[in-house]
């Protein structure tokens, strides 16, 4: 029966714990996959505003559907059947295809207040002449063997008021019609625009909506029509899909790299089964510990968690080479644990300062390692030994470890060639003043461009114009902020009027402000004035004396309503397009106006700054969140520089000697600056995420660095730190390179900038080594 | 209002129906025995469909309830086979209208043109098919959209075209076309709303 000792009651106690923490990672944590975890947290109050604008706006909302691969009559009864049931389903708040939007209920209301939302009522409007004019227009349509669709309504509306209400509020689209709905150019597709109800990044509703579409396809029960659903929202949850099978796949064949080489250098099941035990704990440590301090953890994260591997790896790593024949594990152990630790603190601390940064998703990335590194070297240091037979020595197959036993370090001369590349890398990265960087929001998303290219080509069948810019309007009231929208607007159209601006749109377009209302009201004339100048406008025309009763009775109905107000237009085709223009904020409401095909930028710029006002904000969403990110990464590129101070530091109080100090450290930043210079040979732009990347090679380095310079009297000890370095070495490289293999930009990013860095730490490590007589204060252990 | 605006005016708000042609308003329509017309529109739409050219002056009028006397207006309507129809009024304001194939040209007063389809609504071909069917004597297309009722002699037949869907039925109540052999000389249009226009074609030498 095994002895217990204090090595297995550890053991023991870290198996427990980690069991309980793996039920926790499995049963208690959320994972999201909203992708604005990677936006930088908004620090401003306009930033916010545009934060919330690319989350919520109606741009995020808007998913473009196209049925194609059928004939076209066959398309056009099946675009009206999607249509109708989307438009039943409550998912969506408005669903286009052409055909007419409005219920018969709905109408009507609409038609009773025609003199109050009609744009064209203005004083003049039913003057004599104006009347004259309009009954001579009237009369020629009526002449016309293609009649206007508001025929049956003339005798209510010779002034054709519910048509000019139609066609201000119809969009900019006016794609090709077949059999009354949309199609493309070619007639092969048929076209509807939708807007969802949920937010653009609610990924499960934006899910359940494009369920939503299939399902209203699939009830029509065909089969082989080719159905294209295309917009954010749509990306969002594409996005989603492929982090998620990325994080399965490259998880899973990083676990089989790992576990390979593993198998390859100790033969020994029992090995790897131990040296298992620190990768387990280190990526659950990571999961608990985000899971604790941000109440769920971003697929994108748990994906990182796989670079994590890479790293823990190293330390079991590092204790298996150094058994001992004839020497007790726990000996062994504690013979390199000094070393373990002094690594592990070094790149916990680079993280630390980075944690510290407003981006959500680099504070979870952070956290993940910080608590994955320390809970490996800690698994590795009180679970291991414990399970592990007391006098125990893997079994050597490889010649690499007796190889490097018998050879002297490299000669001086091949460190200074590596310090001279590192010299002549920093001098080509001078020598290129503009760091290509990357701040385009839209580099981080995984979605390939063919589907970005059918997306904007849709955009264009549609009309649908490409709004990025955007007006805000903040007021304490929804009648101040339609009111103030009125007010730009009027502006805005001039510059619409002189091409500046393609078009614009706003809420008040639909539902004019109760200002506005109460005048066009006000401006319709009294009864006996009105029949005065109706009698002078029908003079000489063939229309019946009494043919327009209906319209003076109507007229004088509008001169008693109340203004029609948002809120009279709750669940209703309007009010719910109303929704995604006009939003109540925390202390008021914002009026948003959208500005299509911004064409002179310069004009745009003039007119605000002429109408500066606290209240009003204007966004170019990309522009501004480009330079959203471009802040957040130079504020993170002072993160990263903290980081490694931060390292030198602690590597200064464990070594307590500036020149090993010195020495640990330089193989890493050799490393970095090659690494960097070979990622902007490559053309590659640099992100965010390679500088964390860069932060994660210094790490490594160390621990390189630290093992390297140990100065083990005992050349067969050498020999098997070599072996023990060759295996990490071998496994970071494999796992990143793994990670370089994803089709998600951000681990695309870290893989191929961690995988070459560590490969060059490795070798500037190894070349620039100067074996000290003890790498670490014996009294620091 | 500039001509663009009324452009758009006119085609996008354009519903449905292009109201057909020719004229001479026969009076009663006596009730025939079902079983001969079947042969007899066979017969009818045979001897149309020989026709390569018809046409010539028109003279519509339109009876409006809102209008206190018939809207007349004269113009000219061709017809080449097997789908072409033009119609062009003698007012210099107004617009004209030429159908060929699956589109529609509406030519303005100042010159310019504007093309669409006349799928773009399901009512539109019909309307269009009523007069250009008729004329083309293809008896399969104008199946497709009304019942047809053939009656009188065939130096005087009437053929009563009604809508087979509601949503054409919405607007037309049916189009009685009058003729003599293989020419069609009026075209009578019931719209649902109780309105009715007749299109005569002028005797020739009038």
């Amino acid at each position: 029966m095994p002895r217990v000792t204090r090595q297995r009651i550890s053991a023991g106690l870290w198996l427990a714990g980690l069991a309980a923490a793996l039920c926790w990672a499995m049963l208690q944590t959320t994972v999201r996959n909203d992708m604005t975890s990677f936006m930088p947290r908004a620090a401003t109050p306009v930033q916010r505003l545009l934060m919330n604008e690319l989350r919520e706006g109606p741009v995020a909302r808007l998913t473009l559907i196209t049925l194609g691969g059928a004939p076209r009559e066959e398309l056009a009864q099946l675009s009206k059947h999607v249509a109708a049931r989307l438009r039943a389903g409550g998912l969506f708040v408005r669903v286009a295809n052409g055909e007419q939007l409005f219920g018969d209920a709905e109408r009507a209301q609409l038609f009773a207040y025609r003199y109050l939302l009609s744009p064209a009522v203005n004083p003049e409007r039913f003057s004599a002449d104006s009347l004259r004019a309009a009954l001579k227009a009237r009369l020629r349509e009526l002449a016309s063997p293609v009649p206007s669709f508001d025929r049956p309504w003339l005798a209510e509306d010779p002034s054709a008021e519910m048509r000019a209400m139609l066609s201000a509020w119809r969009g900019q689209a006016r794609p090709r019609m077949y059999r009354g709905v949309w199609f493309d150019a070619a007639g092969q597709q048929a076209l509807l625009l939708a807007q969802t109800r949920a937010r653009g990044f609610d990924l499960d509703a934006q899910q359940r909506a494009q369920q939503a579409v299939r399902e209203a396809l699939g009830d029509a029960g065909t089969g082989s029509v080719e159905l294209g659903i295309s917009g954010p929202g749509v990306f969002a949850v594409a996005s989603r899909d492929v982090i998620r099978a990325d994080t399965r796949r490259l998880g899973m064949m990083a676990a089989a790299v790992a576990i390979l080489i593993l198998l390859v250098s100790y033969r020994s099941l029992r090995l790897l089964l131990i040296g298992g035990l620190p990768l387990l704990s280190a990526v659950t440590a990571g999961i608990v510990a985000v899971d604790l301090v941000f109440g769920a953890i971003h697929g994108l994260v748990l994906a990182f968690g796989v670079t994590v591997i890479g790293v823990a790896i190293d330390y079991p790593i590092h204790l298996f080479s150094h058994l001992n024949a004839g020497e007790p594990v726990r000996r062994s152990l504690a013979n390199i644990w000094p070393t373990i630790r002094l690594g592990a603190i070094t790149t916990a601390m680079g993280y630390l300062a980075m944690s510290g940064t407003d981006f959500p998703g680099l504070m979870q990335f952070a956290t993940f390692a910080i608590a994955g590194l320390l809970a490996a070297a800690a698994c590795t240091r009180w679970g291991l030994s414990g399970l592990l037979p007391e006098l125990y020595t893997p079994r050597y197959g490889t010649p690499i470890a007796d190889y490097y036993a018998r050879f002297a370090p490299p000669k001086r001369i091949w460190g200074r060639l590596m310090i001279a590349a590192a010299l002549a890398a920093l001098g080509f990265l001078v020598s290129r003043d503009d760091v290509p960087w990357e701040d385009d929001i839209a580099a981080l998303s995984p979605i390939p461009e063919s589907l970005m290219a059918r997306d904007r080509h849709l955009h264009a069948q549609l009309g649908v114009p490409d709004t990025n810019h955007v007006v805000l309007i903040r007021a304490i009231d929804a009648q101040a902020a339609l009111q103030a929208s009125e007010t730009l607007a009027v502006g805005l159209r001039r510059l619409v009027a002189d091409g500046a601006i393609g078009s614009i749109d706003l809420a008040a377009r639909y539902l004019p402000s109760a200002r506005t209302q109460r005048a066009r009201r006000d401006s319709l004339p009294e009864p006996a004035r009105l029949r005065r100048d109706l009698e002078h406008a029908l003079a000489g025309t063939p229309f019946k004396k009494d043919a327009f009763a209906p319209f003076e009775k109507a007229v004088a109905a509008a001169r008693t309503l109340p203004p029609l107000l948002p809120g009279d237009l709750q669940g209703t085709t309007l009010g719910l397009r109303l929704r995604t223009s006009l939003l109540p904020v925390d202390d008021g409401w914002v009026a948003l106006i959208t500005l299509a095909g911004v064409k002179n930028p310069q004009a745009l710029q003039a007119f605000l700054s002429e109408h500066q006002h606290p209240d009003l904000h204007y966004l170019d969403l990309k522009r501004d969140t480009r330079s959203l990110m471009a802040d957040f990464r130079e504020h993170a590129a002072i993160r990263v520089l903290w980081g490694v101070l931060a390292i030198a530091l602690v590597l200064g109080i464990g070594l307590r000697s500036a020149r090993r100090t010195l020495l640990v450290l330089l193989p890493g930043l050799v490393a970095v600056i090659i690494d960097v210079a070979f990622l902007r040979m490559l053309g590659e732009r640099l992100s965010l995420f390679h500088l964390v990347s860069l932060l994660l090679v210094v790490g490594i380095s160390i621990d390189y660095g630290l093992f390297f310079s140990r100065g083990d009297p005992d050349p067969g000890m050498r020999g098997r730190t070599f072996h023990g370095l060759v295996v990490c070495v071998l496994s970071t490289v494999s796992v990143f390179g793994i990670l370089a293999t994803s089709r998600l930009p951000v681990l695309n990013a870290i893989g191929s900038s961690v995988a070459v860095g560590v490969a060059l730490s490795f070798l500037a490590a190894m070349l620039l080594a100067r074996p000290g007589p003890s790498p670490v204060p014996a009294d620091c252990r | 209002m500039t001509s663009g605006e009324k452009t758009d005016r006119l085609v996008n708000t354009l519903v449905v129906m292009l109201y057909a042609c020719v004229l001479a308003a026969s009076p009663h329509m006596s009730a025939q025995a079902a079983a001969s017309a079947d042969v007899e529109l066979v017969a009818l739409m045979e001897m149309l469909s020989e026709v390569d050219t018809a046409g010539g002056k028109f003279t519509e009028r339109k009876y409006l309830s809102i209008l206190d006397k018939p809207l007349v207006l004269r113009g000219e309507v061709r017809y080449r086979a097997p789908d072409f129809v033009k119609k062009e009024y003698d007012d210099p304001n107004s617009e004209s209208y030429e159908v060929s194939g699956d589109s529609l040209t509406i030519g303005f007063p100042d010159g310019r043109r504007r093309e669409l389809s006349i799928d773009e609504h399901p009512v539109l071909r019909a309307f269009v098919e009523s007069y250009r069917g008729t004329l083309a004597g293809d008896l399969e297309t104008l199946s497709h959209y009304f019942d047809l009722v053939l009656s009188g002699p065939m130096d005087a037949w009437q053929l009563r075209l009604t809508p087979r869907g509601p949503d054409l039925a919405d607007y037309l109540s049916a189009v009685i076309m009058h003729g003599r052999e293989g020419t069609v000389y009026s075209v009578e249009t019931l719209e649902a709303s109780g309105d009715r226009s007749v299109m005569t074609l002028d005797a020739p030498g009038d």
